[in-house]
C-alpha cells in the first residue's frame, strides 16, 4: 500500500494528535514519516496466515473494593492552574 | 569492577558505612558527571536520610536486603516521592511525582539509597540518550560517542562507578542495547516479571522495567527485590522470581541456539567475533551450541515501530497541560491550550512518533499498517516458540556494532530504527534477555553478547550469564574515566 506524507495529511494527522507541525519542521518532518512509512510496506511480504492475535499479558483484575486514594492536594499539585481542588481551563462554555 | 553484591556485603560486615559510600558516590557523581551529564536529578538530603536509616540496621544486624544501604540511580522515566520525574522532558519538566513507581517502593522498603535521577531519551524515544531535553549524555568509554538509549544515563553512571546498579526501562532494547555500548550487564525481565505501575508510559505491552549493573548475579538480585504481582498492575505476575538462588554449577545440558540471521551481513566484524567467542565459552561450561534459522526477524523493526508508536499516541494523550506538565500560556480556547502545551512541551522524536502512531491507527489505514503488524508479532512469537522447542536459550549480538559518534544517528533516523534489529523482537514476544559484556573492539569500545530465554524463564538467562561472568572477566573491565574507587574499583 504506497502512502504518500502530502501538507494536507500531515496537518490532518497533526489535528487529531493534538499537535502543531512548526512551519521549518514540516519538510524533515514530511521526508522523515515518509521514509518509515516506506520501510514498513516490508510487512506487505508477510504471508497471509491464520495466526492467533494474542495480548502480551496474563491479566489478573484486582477485586472491586474501594481502598484509600490519594489526596486531593497531592493530586493537584502538579497542575499548572489550581482552584478550589479544581484544575483550571480557559472557558469553554458561553 | 566490585559488584553491587559485593559492595552490601562489605556493608554488612561493617567493612564500609552507607553514609561514607553515600557521599564516595555524590563526590564521583560531582567529578565526573559534568562529562557525561548522566545525572538529571541529584537528591542529596533524601540519600542521606536514607543512608542513615541503612546504617542503623546495619549496626543492628537486622538489614532488609542484600543490598540495605547501597546507593542506586534511577532512569527518569520511573516516578518517585518527592522527586522530579520528567522522563527527560520539558513536558515533565516540572513534575514532582506525589506518589512512588512499585518498583521504586520495592527498592526503597529493600533499604536502597535514592540519590540520583538519571538522563533518557524524552519519553524512551531513542536510542541514544540524545534526545534528551536535559542535553545528551556520554559515553564513559569515549566521551565522543553515544551511550545507548534510552536507559543511557542508567548505564553510563554504572558505568563510570557513579552508583554500583541502577534501574532502566526496556521497550525495544533500552536496557541491553546501552549495557552493552557501556559494557555493563543490563536484564530485561519476562514482561509482567516487575509491575509497570508507576513507569511512565511509552508503549504499554512492551514496557519493562529492570536492572543495570556490573554483573549478572546483581541482576538477579535486584530482579528479586522489584518483582511480582501488584494489583496496580494486572499484567504483572509472581512468575520469574526467585532467581538468586538458581545461580551457580555449570551449564551442562543447557542447548543454546544462534541465528543465522543475526551473524551475517551488517554485524560489525568485530561484534560477530566477540559473540561467537562468548558461544565457544559458554560450550566450555558444558552447553551444547548449534546455528539454526529463526525467522520471521525481517519484521521485528517495522512491526515494533508500528506498534509502539500507536501505544505512544495513544499513552502520551494524557499530556493536556491541564492536570500536570508544561501548560502554554494565553491560550484562548481549551483546544489551543491543548495544542499549544503538547507542541511546545514535547520535543520533535516524540512529536514524530505520536504523528505515526495516530497514522497507523486512523482510519482507512489501521488494517494495513496496525493489524498486520499485530500479525506479524504473532508470527515473531510463533518463531521464537519453535526455537524454543529446541534449544533453552538463544544467543545473538544485542546490536550490529559498538556505540556510534554524537549526532550520527539522529542524522539518520532509519538507520537508527534499525540499529534495534536484534532487541525488539524480544519486547515483541514478552521474553526476558541479558545483555553481557563480551569484550572490546579494536577502537576499545564494548561489545555486548544477548541470551534471550523463554517466557518466564527468566532464571536460566540470568543462570547463564552468571556463569559466563564466573569463567571470564570481561564485565570487570571499566572505561579509562571510571579511574578506580573505593566501592567501584
Amino acid at each position: 500500500m504506497k502512502i504518500t506524507i502530502t501538507d494536507e495529511s500531515l496537518d490532518y494527522l497533526a489535528a487529531l494528535s493534538r499537535l502543531s507541525v512548526p512551519e521549518g519542521e514540516r519538510e524533515t518532518l514530511k521526508r522523515e514519516l515518509q521514509s518509515l512509512l516506506d520501510y514498513m510496506e516490508l510487512l506487505d511480504a508477510l504471508p497471509e496466515t491464520e495466526l492467533q492475535i494474542q495480548g502480551q499479558g496474563r491479566e489478573t483484575l484486582r477485586g472491586d473494593e474501594v481502598t484509600p486514594s490519594y489526596p486531593v492536594e497531592a493530586i493537584t499539585l502538579n497542575g499548572a492552574a489550581v482552584r478550589g481542588g479544581a484544575f483550571q481551563v480557559p472557558q469553554t462554555v458561553e | 569492577m566490585t559488584t553491587a553484591l559485593e559492595i552490601g556485603q562489605r556493608l554488612q560486615n561493617g567493612e564500609l558505612c552507607a553514609e561514607e559510600l553515600l557521599s564516595e558516590s555524590l563526590s564521583r557523581v560531582k567529578a565526573l558527571d559534568k562529562d557525561l551529564n548522566s545525572v538529571v536529578g541529584l537528591y542529596e538530603e533524601q540519600a542521606f536520610e536514607q543512608a542513615r536509616a541503612a546504617q542503623k540496621r546495619l549496626d543492628q544486624k537486622q538489614p532488609l536486603s542484600a543490598l540495605d544501604g547501597v546507593p542506586t540511580g534511577l532512569k527518569d522515566l520511573l516516578c518517585a516521592l518527592g522527586q522530579r520525574s520528567a522522563a527527560g522532558s520539558k513536558m515533565l519538566g516540572s513534575f514532582v511525582s506525589p506518589y512512588d513507581a512499585s518498583a521504586v517502593a520495592k527498592l526503597r522498603a529493600a533499604g536502597a539509597v535514592m540519590p540520583l535521577r538519571l538522563n533518557m531519551d524524552e519519553f524512551a524515544m531513542g536510542s541514544t540518550t540524545e534526545t534528551s531535553f536535559f542535553g545528551q549524555t556520554k559515553n564513559p568509554w569515549d566521551l565522543a560517542r553515544v551511550p545507548g538509549g534510552s536507559s543511557g544515563g542508567s548505564a553510563a553512571a554504572v558505568a563510570a562507578g557513579l552508583v554500583p546498579y541502577a534501574l532502566g526501562s526496556d521497550t525495544g532494547g533500552s536496557i541491553r542495547q546501552p549495557a552493552s555500548h557501556c559494557g555493563v550487564t543490563g536484564f530485561k525481565p519476562s514482561y509482567g516479571a516487575v509491575s509497570r505501575y508507576g513507569l511512565i508510559a511509552y508503549a504499554s505491552s512492551l514496557d519493562q522495567i529492570g536492572p543495570i549493573a556490573p554483573s549478572a548475579r546483581d541482576c538477579a538480585a535486584v530482579l528479586d527485590l522489584i518483582s511480582g504481582a501488584d494489583p496496580h498492575d494486572a499484567t504483572s505476575s509472581g512468575l520469574a522470581a526467585p532467581t538468586l538462588p538458581a545461580l551457580g554449577g555449570d551449564l551442562k545440558g543447557l542447548r543454546i541456539g544462534l541465528p543465522e540471521e543475526c551473524f551475517g551481513d551488517g554485524v560489525e566484524h568485530a561484534v560477530r567475533e566477540r559473540v561467537l567467542a562468548v558461544a565457544e565459552a559458554l560450550k566450555g561450561l558444558g552447553a551444547s551450541v548449534e546455528r539454526f534459522r529463526l525467522g520471521g526477524l525481517e519484521y521485528a523493526v517495522p512491526t515494533y515501530y508500528i506498534i509502539a508508536c500507536a501505544e505512544a499516541s495513544s499513552n502520551l494523550s494524557r499530556f493536556d497541560g491541564v492536570k500536570y506538565g508544561h501548560r502554554a500560556a494565553n491560550a484562548p480556547d481549551l483546544s489551543s491550550l491543548y495544542v499549544n502545551s503538547r507542541t511546545e512541551g514535547f520535543g520533535p522524536e516524540v512529536r514524530k512518533r505520536i504523528l505515526l502512531g495516530t497514522f497507523v491507527l486512523s482510519s482507512g489505514y489501521y488494517d494495513a499498517y496496525y493489524l498486520k503488524a499485530v500479525k506479524a508479532q504473532a508470527r515473531i512469537r510463533q518463531s521464537y516458540e519453535s526455537a524454543f522447542a529446541r534449544f533453552d536459550l538463544i544467543l545473538t549480538p544485542v546490536a550490529p556494532s559498538t556505540a556510534p559518534r554524537l549526532g550520527e544517528s539522529l542524522s539518520d533516523p532509519l538507520k537508527m530504527y534499525l540499529s534495534d534489529i536484534f532487541t525488539v523482537s524480544v519486547n515483541l514476544a514478552g521474553l526476558p534477555a541479558l545483555s553481557v559484556p563480551a569484550g572490546l573492539d579494536e577502537s576499545r569500545l564494548p561489545v555486548g553478547a544477548q541470551l534471550i530465554g523463554r517466557r518466564f524463564d527468566d532464571k536460566t538467562v540470568l543462570r547463564a550469564g552468571d556463569a559466563f561472568q564466573r569463567a571470564t572477566s570481561f564485565h570487570s573491565l571499566t572505561p579509562p574515566i571510571h579511574g578506580g574507587a573505593r566501592h567501584a574499583s
